[in-house]
Formats: C-alpha cells, sequence, structure tokens
C-alpha cells in the first residue's frame, strides 16, 4: 500500500515536473489569443518612449508600438498590458516567454539576436551626453576629468565613451548605476558633471526632468545611426511576421497620407493598393488576422507621423526633430518594404 | 513481510526513499530546463567568462579595463563585495558593542540615544536607509565651493577627497615588517603572560615592543631610508585630482549598512550583557577590580558565549545586504554579475554564478565563526 502511494506520488512529481515542457510547444500567438491580451515589456520610465503617466496609461513611442501589435491580433489597443522591466532584467523576460514583445529603447546588437528575436528598428537613436552649460565645454576635449554618469547593464553609450577617451586622449570618470534612469537622477542631483545615455532620452530627461531645461545642453558624439528595436521570444514566426508587419504599416501609412482621422474615408475612396491595405476581403488571410488589421491600427494609434509627434515631436515637451526617423524620402531611414 | 517490522529497516527504507524523491525532483528540473533551453536555441556554458566584458566598473582594487574579460569583472566585484562586508562587519562590532553597553548605561540620556538608534535601524528597511544617506550628497557643495573640515581633506557632492601617502617600498618589504611586528607583540604578550602568573606582576613588555618599532620607523624616515611622500589633492575644472578619495556611492553603502547593522548587534550584544549574573560582577568589584577591568575581563568574554551564535547570522546577513549596493551606484560582486547577464543572456549560469559565490562566502564566514564559537565556548570539566 505505502509502496502503490509513493509510486504515485513520483508519477505525480513526473507529471508536474514534464508538464511545462509541453506547455512550451504552444505558439507565442496561441498563448496570446488564449490570454486575451498581449505582454509588453516597458522601461521602468523613459519620457517620451515608455512611461506610465499620473493614471498609470502608458504613454510614448514604444508603447505605443506595442499597441500595434495588440490592434493587430485583437483589433483593440486596449487588450494589452505592460511590464516595467529594469535593464539587466529585460532580456530574461523575453528568453523565458514572461513578456510576448519588448519595447523599450533596446539597442539591436549581434549578441542579443542570437539570444532573443529583433524583429525590426523602431527609432534610429544616437547616444548624447547632457551636461550644464555652467561647466563651459566647447569641444569634447574639454571633457577631460569630468565624472559621468552612466549605464551599466545597457552598455553602448558607455563604450562610446571609452572609445573617445582613446580618440581624444582625455581621461574620464565614471558613476555606473544599474539603469537609466537612476544614472538621470543622479546627474540632475549634480553627482556627475554629464549624462550619457541614448538622444531621445537625454532630450526627454532635459526637457521633463530637469527643474530648468535651459541650464542643460545636449552633444551628440557621433552621427551614426543606434537602431532601437523590437524583440520578441525565438521560435514563432507568425508572431514575428505580425509584429515585424505592424511596425511597417505604421510608416506605408505615413508614407501614404493614411491618419487615424482619415484612414476610414481612405479605405472606400483610396487607390486600388490602400483601399486593398485598408481591409479587402482575404487581405489578413497570409497572418490569420483580421482583413481591417492595418486600418484598426492607423484608426486607433494614427501612422509613425503621429504617433512620433504626439510623443516626441511637436505635441510633446521634447519637440525632438524627425532626423534620421523621418521617412526616406524626407533624407530619413524609415521605409516599408512593399505590400504586394 | 516481516522485515518490514524491523526498525532499522524501515528507517534505512524511508530515508532511501526520501533522497532518491529528492534526488528525482532535481533530475527532473534540470532535464526539463535544459530541454527548454533547447527548444528555444539558448546555448548553456561558461565559456562566455573569457570574453572581454566592455562593461565599465567605477571603482576596482585590482587593475581592470572594459577590455579585460568576464571571469576579471566578477573577481573585482568578488573583492568589492568582500572589502565592503569586511570594513561593515568590524565597524558595526566595535559600534555594536558600545551601543549594548549604552543601552544598558544608568543614564538615562545615554540609554535613549542608543534606544532612537536601534529601533531606527531595526524599524527602517534597509534600502530607505540607503537612499536617504545618498540622498545626503545631494546636498552637500559642489567641488568649487568643497567643504574643508581638516586641512587637506576635502567634502563636496563627489564624496571625500583625502591626502594620500605613498612610500617607494615594494610590499615585500612592508608585508615582511607588519609580520615580523605581529610576532613580536605575540611573543611579547606571552612572555609578560609567564612572568605575570610567576610573580603576579606583569611588565610592560608590549608598550616596550611597540615604543621600539614606533622608534625604528621614526628613525629609519629622519635618516631618510623610508621615502614617504604626501600627496594632496587639488581642485580641478571637474575634480580633485591627486590624493586618495572615498566616492560617495561607497562611502553611502558603508554608512547605511553600519547604521543598520549596528542596531541589530547593539541588541545582541545587551542580550549578551544581560545573561551575565549580576553576582560575577559584584565578585569582581569585591576582588578589587575596577569598572572597566570588570567588563573587560569578566562581562564581555562570558557575553560572548551567548552572542556568537546570533552575530554570526548577522554577518552573513551584511554579506546578502551588500547587494542592495545596486540602488547606490556601487558596483559590486551582485550588481557587476547583474550587468554581466544583461550583456551576455547567459542567465542561468550567471545565477548559479551567483548562488555559488555567495554561498562560498557565507559558508566560509560560517566555519570562522563556528570555530571562535568552540573556541570560547564554557569548556565543561
Amino acid at each position: 500500500m505505502m509502496k502503490g502511494l509513493t509510486m504515485a506520488a513520483f508519477a505525480a512529481l513526473l507529471a508536474g515536473g514534464l508538464a511545462p515542457a509541453a506547455a512550451q510547444a504552444q505558439s507565442v500567438v496561441e498563448k496570446i489569443r488564449q490570454r486575451g491580451y498581449v505582454q509588453c515589456g516597458a522601461s521602468t520610465g523613459v519620457p517620451g518612449l515608455s512611461r506610465a503617466d499620473e493614471r498609470g496609461v502608458w504613454r510614448g513611442i514604444d508603447s505605443d508600438i506595442c499597441r500595434a501589435a495588440a490592434v493587430a491580433v485583437f483589433g483593440d489597443k486596449e487588450k494589452i498590458r505592460f511590464t516595467p522591466l529594469l535593464t539587466a532584467a529585460r532580456l530574461p523576460a523575453i528568453q523565458t516567454g514572461e513578456i510576448d514583445i519588448l519595447s523599450r529603447t533596446t539597442t539591436w546588437t549581434y549578441t542579443r539576436d542570437a539570444a532573443v528575436r529583433f524583429v525590426a528598428a523602431t527609432i534610429y537613436d544616437g547616444d548624447a551626453i547632457l551636461f550644464r552649460k555652467s561647466l563651459n565645454v566647447k569641444t569634447m576635449r574639454d571633457f577631460d576629468g569630468a565624472t559621468f554618469c552612466v549605464t551599466g547593464g545597457g552598455g553602448l553609450p558607455a563604450q562610446k565613451l571609452t572609445a573617445l577617451e582613446a580618440a581624444t586622449k582625455i581621461t574620464l570618470r565614471r558613476v555606473v548605476f544599474e539603469n537609466p534612469t537612476q544614472a538621470r537622477d543622479a546627474y540632475m542631483a549634480g553627482r556627475c558633471d554629464a549624462y550619457i545615455t541614448d538622444g531621445t532620452a537625454a532630450a526627454g530627461a532635459r526637457a521633463t526632468i530637469a527643474t530648468n531645461p535651459a541650464e542643460h545642453e545636449l552633444t551628440s558624439i557621433d552621427n551614426r545611426p543606434e537602431p532601437l528595436g523590437v524583440a520578441i521570444p525565438r521560435g514563432d514566426d507568425r508572431w514575428f511576421d505580425i509584429v515585424r508587419w505592424s511596425i511597417f504599416a505604421l510608416y506605408w501609412a505615413e508614407e501614404n497620407g493614411v491618419t487615424a482621422a482619415n484612414a476610414a474615408e481612405m479605405a472606400k475612396s483610396g487607390n486600388a493598393e490602400v483601399r486593398r491595405i485598408l481591409g479587402a476581403e482575404g487581405f489578413g488571410r497570409p497572418l490569420g488576422l483580421d482583413d481591417k488589421w492595418v486600418l484598426n491600427i492607423i484608426t486607433q494609434l494614427g501612422n509613425y507621423a503621429e504617433i512620433w509627434d504626439r510623443n516626441l515631436g511637436e505635441g510633446s515637451p521634447m519637440r525632438l526633430e524627425r532626423g534620421k526617423n523621418a521617412l526616406w524620402r524626407d533624407g530619413g531611414l524609415m521605409f516599408s518594404p512593399p505590400w504586394d | 513481510m516481516k522485515f518490514l517490522r524491523d526498525r532499522r529497516v524501515r528507517n534505512w527504507t524511508i530515508q532511501f526513499l526520501v533522497i532518491a524523491g529528492m534526488a528525482a525532483v532535481f533530475a527532473v528540473i534540470a532535464v526539463t530546463t535544459v530541454t527548454n533551453l533547447r527548444l528555444r536555441g539558448i546555448p548553456l556554458g561558461f565559456e562566455f567568462l573569457s570574453m572581454p566584458s566592455g562593461m565599465p566598473i567605477a571603482e576596482a582594487l585590482i587593475s581592470y579595463t572594459p577590455a579585460s574579460p568576464y571571469s576579471r569583472a566578477i573577481l573585482v566585484g568578488v573583492l568589492n563585495t568582500v572589502v565592503v562586508s569586511a570594513i561593515v562587519i568590524v565597524a558595526s562590532s566595535v559600534l555594536g558593542l558600545f551601543l549594548g553597553i549604552m543601552r544598558l548605561s544608568g543614564n538615562p540620556a545615554i540609554a535613549g540615544i542608543a534606544r532612537v538608534w536601534v529601533e531606527i535601524a531595526r524599524n527602517t528597511p534597509l534600502i530607505v536607509i540607503l537612499l536617504f544617506v545618498y540622498g545626503l550628497w545631494s546636498v552637500m557643495p559642489g567641488v568649487a565651493g568643497a567643504f574643508e573640515p581638516v586641512p587637506g581633506v576635502f567634502v563636496s557632492q563627489r564624496g571625500v577627497a583625502l591626502p594620500a601617502i605613498s612610500a617607494d617600498i615594494g610590499v615585500a618589504p612592508i608585508a615582511g615588517a607588519v609580520f615580523a611586528l605581529l610576532a613580536a607583540l605575540i611573543g611579547a604578550s606571552r612572555i609578560a603572560w609567564t612572568i605575570q602568573m610567576r610573580t603576579g606582576k606583569r611588565p610592560p613588555l608590549v608598550a616596550g615592543v611597540s615604543m621600539l618599532a614606533f622608534g625604528l620607523a621614526i628613525g629609519a624616515y629622519a635618516f631618510g631610508w623610508l621615502d614617504i611622500r604626501v600627496e594632496w589633492p587639488a581642485k580641478r575644472r571637474f575634480n580633485f585630482a591627486g590624493g586618495s578619495e572615498i566616492s560617495p556611492e561607497f562611502a553611502t553603502l558603508i554608512v547605511g549598512l553600519v547604521i543598520y547593522t549596528t542596531g541589530f548587534i547593539g541588541e545582541i550584544a545587551r542580550s549578551g550583557i544581560l545573561t551575565v549574573k549580576k553576582g560575577y560582577s559584584e565578585a569582581a568589584a569585591s576582588l578589587g577590580m575596577r569598572r572597566g577591568q570588570t567588563l573587560r575581563l569578566i562581562v564581555v568574554p562570558l557575553a560572548l558565549r551567548v552572542a556568537v551564535p546570533p552575530l554570526n547570522s548577522q554577518y552573513i546577513n551584511v554579506v546578502k545586504n551588500s547587494t542592495l549596493a545596486i540602488a547606490v551606484g556601487y558596483q559590486e560582486f551582485f550588481t557587476i554579475a547583474g550587468t554581466m547577464i544583461n550583456r551576455t543572456s547567459h542567465a542561468i549560469e550567471g545565477i548559479v554564478l551567483i548562488l555559488a559565490t555567495y554561498l562560498a562566502v557565507n559558508l566560509a564566514l560560517s566555519a570562522a565563526m563556528n570555530w571562535y564559537n568552540r573556541r570560547i565556548a564554557l569548556v565543561e570539566r
């Protein structure tokens, strides 16, 4: 009798232990549909990119990109939940499947792409140094001996500093923080002479965190575009397609003059290609989505230009130029592959 | 089925089943993990440790650059953790002993101060103490208006700048001199004790050896055999240059941990002292011992017997609490390992490394404390 019980307990243990292995076989899209919402990895609060406002609603271009994927699957931008992630936790969160999509100022790199699946670049950023005007810095050489607040976790801007030291033969000091908000706040408190981070984050910090934005100056280290991308777990090609083309839809809509206000109208009166993409019979079938999925994204969120303007551009305190994030025809790097 | 009634057989069978069951659980976890990792295309292995880390570390005790491998970064982190823990353990043990004595003081002001300290330390989360202390640095003056409490010492938002003393002597002669001095002091103390046992008078041998060593050092300096230089910190455009420096992050971590740990050790010291019966102190007093002597020779050694086991757990807590350095920007082992995980995506190996390292450090600490505990335990005859 005892023996029988023990065996039963073992069998249960084995079954319990192996069950998660079986559940992994379920695809990300199936998991999302079953759950009823998309789980999006966000930052711990970077203005203009992803930051919860006073009512707890996530605002920012990174958050809106996540919403586009949610609209594609569910036709509803509210079917999303955000997980604020520290820099060190963001990649493991994708690898373990805790989140379905990471849209959080993550630079697309070789080693990271081998660990997760980068889908597309959503912002081309460059590293920028934020410093106080009172320091009277004219050239990079004037930073000799200065203390920089940097982030150890992400690391790319910090590597730029090392390169800058080598190139200009100056010595910099560093205070290394775990996440960008800590480094930013330490700079604002006067712990450091300068703060180095992604250009958009630096502009956001100056515009919304600094008590007096006019005291601070921004300078970029080099003009090379740094792609900040969206990443998903490996192993579900369908989810990859949905996220990737949800992003391309934003560029396509801007290029074709489709906006939140006129999308419904354009779906009826636009040219043949516009009418097809905005909901022709069978258009969503290749991705297993609703035929009106692109229309839904644009009516609920707007095109890339609208998303940019309200989060980082004219409609925001940052008032950032589009720069490299403009469409190809305006001298930027953004374009959508053909929708044939 | 008769053998089942044999108690020894039954005991062994149950033990075997429990151990086999636990082994099976761990095996299932391991197999599931490895299978799932393979499914997701996540490679396992520690080869990444030899890759260049590329991560900046602000404070390292050994030479380190971002071009150094991850293993070197980890070593820098472990050393930082050990140094912080060691300083905090020594400082809060000394302060804690005084705090415990203060709490038992008949003077209500002294006992009150000690009580306030203990209550603050015990009822405030450590992270709040750390963030509070770190916040104090932002109200310090900038480098230009640095506050100079003692000539050559500057306190500013950038930390504490101190004069540095450097001597052009190798490490070996210094280590040799320190070792010789220690040996001489221990020898002198032994001889003094033997003489005291025989004659009842303790010759001042230890003080003699100390003065001799001090005299030798002064003499060597006066004759120019020792090349000792003092480097003073100087104000530059952004920071102090020259001299040595205590960063706000390091200072915050030490001060915060000491405030917190001292509160707990103070209570351990108080409980230890309270277990020493009043009769012992009275007996010591009737033998003509002064109050300080009674405390040092009778009360504290007896109190230690009670205090050492709980002290052991406090010391281990110090090592674990030092991981909160992450909140104030000081890079110790845990922070560096976290960054490594983020950069390499080797989360499982990283966590294993973190667990193994803290286990090793704390087991070593525990072993030392247990050895000490056995040494001072009451010898029963």
